[in-house]
């Protein structure tokens, strides 16, 4: 595949930085063995592998490709990995909690602001749109609706906001659970072509407790304003992801950070352009995804590996085309409903794109364990996208539990235990701020 | 060229590169193991290795990766060596370091240990095995423009879980904290340090 090599100047930029990191930390320096193919011991083995029999010109050869990993390799979605690794993946972990009851580290009472109670737009949560027929042709108006854009007029930067929340159960183990949102918004500031790095400006948005009745809970626990983050052990859920254990989740709002872009629109659409020219083309466009797809190994299927890649495409500098053709793959996922014109967590209204699926092997135990011996329960999530039909840009991603692992009970309206907003992208001249 | 030239010349060209590939993911004892099994697959065959020595060391590189994931024992060893890789204070190569250095350099490891064995094996390849995202792609068995993003992401976990490695337990203590540990803005500074 020889796309435009704003995929390789991009990427070679993070590369080096990579390698300056990662360097010291290379067990085997890259000079090392260099003259060990000549000592003895290894030509007697060169000589028994060359005395092996070969098989014959014409007999089938093994398989050109390494099979996949036999282990599942379970993958979050990307917008969210920099933000809270940590915090999104503590509703998997902390849906054990309800189920199993063990012991939650405790809480540490502390002075500090309230928080205040998520606010519900109205109409949420609860409203089911009633009618939930299959997505195809909406889709399909969008992909052709998007496709006759004309293509934005490209700056020096693309720029694109995010704010997330993640719903985790916090409080003691026997006493009354609660529980809270844990909020942030990332800016992204990623400039076209070489001549700049880019940067994400990060800002914790704070704890919120998700309704009065957790508002209740949470002072009869002593209103803690800060807890410590559940231990993650991974899971087989679309937002599984062993991440990094210990850390705490305080209550208060954070200042904003500016830091390097480890971070940025997808390497395959930077600059608008690599993925129009690879990918365009919804079959190229899904052989790209299917061929990730068959190394993240996802439990739940390649339907829903596409689904869940949909919503950061549509979001990330591409052309109309390629969006198009991204409507037009989810055009043909089976399962994929239209639930007509909902409302995300902020209010906004658009088009509610849904798609479930049942996961093997969602997490029912808590704790530090070994991800590997992890019991664990099938369990039903609803990915939800929801667009603007008149752009094409997506509104908002939400992760719904249809049915939790195990007896869990998750008691969110909804089954909601994750939210992604996206506020908007688009290219701009502005300087992005300073580190 | 006669196939024996043809893997002798393979093995002289990339014998090093292979047993630096397997040393770095195995114990010595395995990774020996590692290397005769990939040229012996490289031999039965021969016609699937790339002329082009840019891609034929990849290829060996993707065959050393199926035959570790393939030997159970060298999982576990694995999965030791990494849990010794990421202990707190571990040098590289027993060369002392100022405190700093080792102190960070535990960090990193103990970031690059966090993260899905997919992600390692990506920064692997291009960071230590120095790959390009063409050779990087052909050892993982991926396109170029899949694994651009796979490399992306990777880095992107890497950062978070930097973040994270910053928020230990015993710097709560330093003032005011902005939400998450992960986001505060001392956090944020080491972390863009390291990747600027």
């Amino acid at each position: 595949m020889n796309g435009p090599d704003v995929i390789t100047g991009r990427t070679s930029r993070s590369v080096t930085r990579a390698r300056s990191l990662l360097a010291p930390v290379n067990p085997v320096p890259g000079d090392a063995f260099a003259g060990t193919w000549s000592e003895p011991r290894w030509q007697a083995e060169l000589a028994g592998i060359l005395a092996s029999p070969r098989p014959r010109a014409g007999a089938a050869a093994e398989p050109a490709r390494p099979p996949r990993r036999n282990q599942p390799q379970p993958r979050r979605r990307r917008r969210r990995l920099g933000l809270s690794a940590i915090g999104a993946t503590a509703a998997v972990t902390a849906i054990v909690v309800f189920a199993v009851g063990g012991p939650p580290p405790a809480a540490t009472p502390s002075r500090g602001p309230e928080p205040s109670v998520f606010r519900w737009p109205s109409a949420m949560p609860g409203a089911q749109p009633g009618d939930a027929g299959p997505a195809r042709s909406v889709l399909l108006a969008v992909a052709s609706t998007v496709a006759h854009q004309p293509a934005p007029k490209v700056g020096a930067y693309w720029r694109s906001t995010d704010e997330y929340g993640d719903f985790t159960p916090m409080g003691p183990a026997l006493g009354p659970r609660y529980m809270i949102v844990e909020r942030g918004r990332e800016t992204e500031w990623d400039p076209r072509g070489n001549s700049a790095s880019s940067l994400v400006v990060e800002q914790w948005l704070g704890v919120q407790l998700a309704s009065r009745a957790d508002a209740a809970a949470w002072r009869r626990d002593g209103s803690p304003t800060t807890w410590p983050t559940l231990p993650d052990v991974g899971s087989a859920d679309p937002e599984g992801y062993t991440s990094a254990n210990g850390g705490s989740t305080h209550a208060a709002p954070g200042k904003p950070t500016v830091e390097f872009g480890g971070s940025g629109p997808s390497p395959l659409s930077y600059d608008g352009k690599a993925l129009n020219t690879l990918s365009a083309d919804p079959a190229l466009l899904r052989g790209l995804l299917s061929q990730d797809y068959r190394l993240a190994h996802e439990g739940g299927g390649l339907g829903a590996w596409m689904f869940e890649n949909a919503p950061d495409l549509l979001a990330d500098p591409v052309t109309p085309a390629v969006r198009s053709a991204v409507y037009r793959i989810l055009a043909d996922l089976p399962g994929a409903v239209n639930l007509g014109t909902v409302r995300d967590v902020s209010g906004q209204s658009g088009t509610g794109i849904a798609l479930a699926t049942r996961y093997p092997r969602c997490l029912v135990g808590a704790g530090p364990q070994d991800p590997a011996n992890a019991p664990t329960a099938p369990c039903t999530v609803q990915q939800r996208l929801i667009i603007n039909p008149a752009t094409g840009l997506p509104l908002a991603y939400e992760l719904r539990y249809v049915s939790p692992p195990g007896t869990a009970h998750w008691p969110v309206a909804g089954g909601l235990f994750s939210y992604e907003i996206y506020q908007g992208g688009g290219w701009t001249n502005q300087a992005p701020p300073a580190r | 060229m006669e196939p024996g030239e043809r893997l002798t010349a393979l093995w002289r060209e990339h014998h090093a590169a292979v047993l630096r590939y397997a040393c770095r993911r195995t114990d010595a004892e395995a990774a020996q193991d590692v290397v005769s099994e990939t040229f012996m697959v490289a031999w039965r065959r021969l016609p699937d290795v790339p002329d082009d020595p840019a891609q034929a060391r990849p290829w060996l590189y993707a065959v050393a990766r199926r035959v570790l994931a393939n030997s159970d024992r060298s999982q576990r060893r694995s999965q030791r060596l990494s849990a010794q890789l990421t202990a707190v204070g571990l040098g590289a190569q027993g060369v002392p370091d100022p405190a700093d250095d080792v102190t960070e350099r535990a960090r990193v490891r103990q970031a690059l240990g966090r993260l899905a064995e997919r992600d390692q094996e990506a920064l692997r390849l291009v960071c230590w095995e120095d790959l390009d995202l063409a050779g990087a792609a052909l050892a993982m068995g991926c396109s170029r423009a899949a694994m651009a993003v796979r490399l992306h992401r990777a880095r992107r976990r890497m950062a978070s879980a930097l973040r994270a490695a910053d928020s230990g337990p015993g710097e709560a203590a330093d003032g005011p904290v902005a939400g998450h540990e992960s986001h505060t803005s001392s956090a944020g500074r080491v972390a863009g340090h390291e990747w600027a």
